[in-house]
């Protein structure tokens, strides 16, 4: 998750529309990418930046050791396994909409060859005034030292919107994505965030489903020093019914938002209802 | 994508999973002639969505053909926890020696499938989990692997199966899994998995069977699509999932379009929280990560076509959408359908000046601007409910 501006980065998909619209946001932003993939397209340019028909063609070509994987849904996890193969450590994955085998097989697969996998269904990572590495809109953050773990893609913007409004620049932004299974959880996140020294402070946006956040308030309470708000969306979420987000679901007793809102409050997190009420306690 | 009961059984017969014989009727005549032809006991079950049909009286059973139809009568003009009876399986009553709850998910925390298995049979998945901590027994599956033999072995003798029993036991959960990984399932559970005895032998049956198939996996799934039960659905949910929308449909009056899940989530959180009951959402719709011109008018109609909506509140953050594509969009469903209702819009992020401009120089009425977050939720409310 240590990533520099200077890390070389190839873009997974680049020929399709996401892939080409938000490989130019980040050229512009300054992201360090030196190439594209997309089978089929090799020699190819796009927006100055070279097309091969595979991931180890353009590693050996240019080195790079992250990928951003734009490609659809049914042809994603193959091109994951090929980043893999392929020597990539980083990858993070925009896409939306892989089936759940898939990803545990990749996740479990990655994690065997030393692979970190961010996502998959995830904004990526953002750090202001440094590195963009996916589609967190750059123009409404500003450099400073909160860090923000989310699971959400647009609730996060909304919440760095606020935040630099309020003159609270960001430290470090990870979407770690909205599918049920993910590659990198909170708790590894707020771990990074906790040794980073740039945080001192950190805000955390969850969602019904699942236990990620009260993991991460077990870990906050037994293993971290700086401080943490949090806002957990869908408190009025029907029981059963899958909110937008896979692993937006609350299903029998498991993943309400009361539930985590409680575990956090029991680990001295400051848990909020409304997102745009973070900024006042961050103070 | 729930499947029912009946066409779990179908599907899990594939792999070598029995049941007992029975055949899906829409009518009592019908149910009549299947329990004639079974010529014994039958137990009439009401093919719907809900949970714990057995206890909400969605099972009956008919000693003779003629209560079969009576029975069939009483179930199809019900409704089972709120799900209308459309479908009724008519199927021979076995009775069982023993019962076990066997099923197999996914693990979201450590991320692989998990079978999980009970002696106590009758209980949700969830229930399972969560009450029968000390009962219950888990197999995490390695993924790239598969469910071993051994780990069939280990359960079954956690359940006490005799191990004379041994060799069909591994035959039907290795089935299940076969089945969980060919059909995308995220789901397989058979409660309950029942020892009887016929043709002179115990044997194991599947009395209940459901299968949920990933959303995410049903473009290569196309035979499992095509068995898809629209109307057996929630009735008040309508599937945009052409086009990558989700929408859910609630009793409330403020109909609300966002991009984003955790957004549309936090709307809805907020309408609650500053609302009262008679300004709460009328829905649910995240309208995805790139909404088209036709996705927003598709989404825009539907919402309108709700007869309980009063004010439509748009809040869209523009990260990969484009806010001038969301105003157009806004502006061409409004000059053809020209609603009695007012919106409040709320636009910001990429080209969300030229969006607003675009809305102000339309000269369509009935549009309220919004700043932020906050403030689109209490103009909506208080435009119904001052």
């Amino acid at each position: 998750m240590i990533v520099s501006f200077s890390d070389p980065v190839l873009i997974q998909g680049i020929t399709g529309r996401e892939g080409r619209f938000h490989s130019y946001q980040m050229l512009e932003y300054g992201t360090n990418i030196v190439a594209g993939v997309t089978p089929g397209k090799g020699g190819e340019w796009v927006s100055g930046i070279p097309v091969f028909d595979a991931v180890s063609a353009a590693v050996s070509a240019t080195g790079a050791t992250i990928s951003i994987v734009f490609v659809p849904a049914s042809q994603a996890v193959d091109a994951i396994y090929e980043a893999v193969d392929s020597g990539i450590r980083l990858i993070i994955v925009i896409t939306e909409g892989i089936p759940i085998l898939d990803t545990m097989r990749i996740i479990d697969y990655a994690r065997g060859k030393h692979c970190r996998i961010i996502g998959p269904n995830c904004p990526g990572i953002l750090v202001p005034g440094s590195v963009k590495l996916g589609i967190i809109p750059d123009s409404i953050s500003r450099p400073g030292s909160v860090g923000v773990v989310s699971r959400s893609g647009t609730l996060t913007y909304e919440l760095i919107n606020v935040l630099s409004q309020s003159g609270l620049g960001q430290s470090t932004c990870i979407g770690i994505g909205g599918d049920p299974v993910i590659g990198t959880t909170m708790v590894e996140v707020l771990d990074f965030l906790e040794a980073d020294p740039v945080t001192d402070r950190i805000v955390l946006l969850g969602e019904i489903g699942g236990r990620g956040e009260i993991d991460a308030a077990q870990y906050i309470a037994t293993s971290m020093t700086k401080p943490v708000v949090a806002f957990i969306a869908g408190k009025y979420a029907p029981t059963g019914l899958q909110m937008g987000h896979a692993g937006a679901i609350v299903e029998g007793d498991e993943g309400s938002a009361e539930a985590k809102i409680t575990s956090l409050q029991r680990a001295g997190v400051r848990v909020v209802n409304n997102p745009e009420d973070i900024p006042s306690l961050l103070r | 994508m729930k499947l029912h009961e009946y066409q779990s059984k179908l599907i899990l017969s594939q792999y070598g999973i029995s049941s007992p014989y029975g055949k899906v009727v829409t009518n009592p005549a019908d149910a009549r002639i299947v329990a004639q032809d079974i010529a014994a006991p039958v137990i009439l079950k009401a093919q719907t969505f809900a949970s714990s049909r057995s206890l909400a009286g969605g099972f009956l059973r008919a000693d003779t053909p003629d209560d079969a139809f009576t029975a069939a009568e009483q179930l199809l003009d019900s409704k089972v926890n709120g799900y209308a009876v459309h479908k009724v399986l008519v199927e021979e009553y076995v009775e069982s020696l023993s019962e076990v709850f066997v099923a197999i998910t996914t693990d979201r925390t450590v991320g692989k499938p998990v079978m999980v298995a009970s002696s106590q049979s009758g209980l949700e998945i969830h229930n399972v989990i969560s009450h029968s901590a000390d009962e219950a027994f888990y197999e995490i599956v390695e993924p790239l692997i598969g469910l071993r033999d051994y780990q069939i072995r280990r359960l079954a003798g956690n359940l006490y199966v005799e191990p004379a029993q041994w060799s069909q036991f591994e035959k039907f959960v290795s089935g299940l899994y076969r089945c969980y990984v060919a059909t995308d399932a995220t789901l397989v559970e058979i409660n309950p998995l029942a020892t009887v005895f016929r043709a002179n032998k115990n044997q194991l049956l599947a009395l209940d069977a459901k299968l949920y198939i990933d959303g995410n996996a049903l473009f290569r799934q196309p035979a499992l699509l095509a068995m898809r039960d629209f109307e057996g659905e929630r009735e008040d949910v309508v599937y945009l999932h052409d086009s990558g929308m989700i929408y859910h449909r609630f009793d409330g009056q403020i109909g609300c379009m966002v991009n984003g899940a955790g957004l549309a989530m936090a709307i809805m959180d907020l309408i609650y929280e500053k609302g009262n009951k008679n300004c709460v959402p009328a829905n649910f719709l995240d309208i995805g990560g790139s909404a088209e011109l036709q996705s927003i008018y598709d989404g825009l109609k539907t919402i309108i076509s709700n007869p309980n909506v009063k004010v439509v509140l748009v809040n869209i953050f523009g990260g990969v959408i484009r806010c001038d594509d969301v105003a157009k969009g806004i502006i061409r469903f409004l000059q053809e359908h020209p609603p009695d209702l007012p919106f409040v819009i709320r636009l910001q992020g990429t080209n969300a000046e030229i969006a607003h401009e675009l809305l102000a120089q339309s000269g369509l009425s009935g549009i309220v601007h919004a700043f932020s977050l906050t403030d689109a939720v209490q103009k909506a409310i208080k435009l119904i409910c001052s």
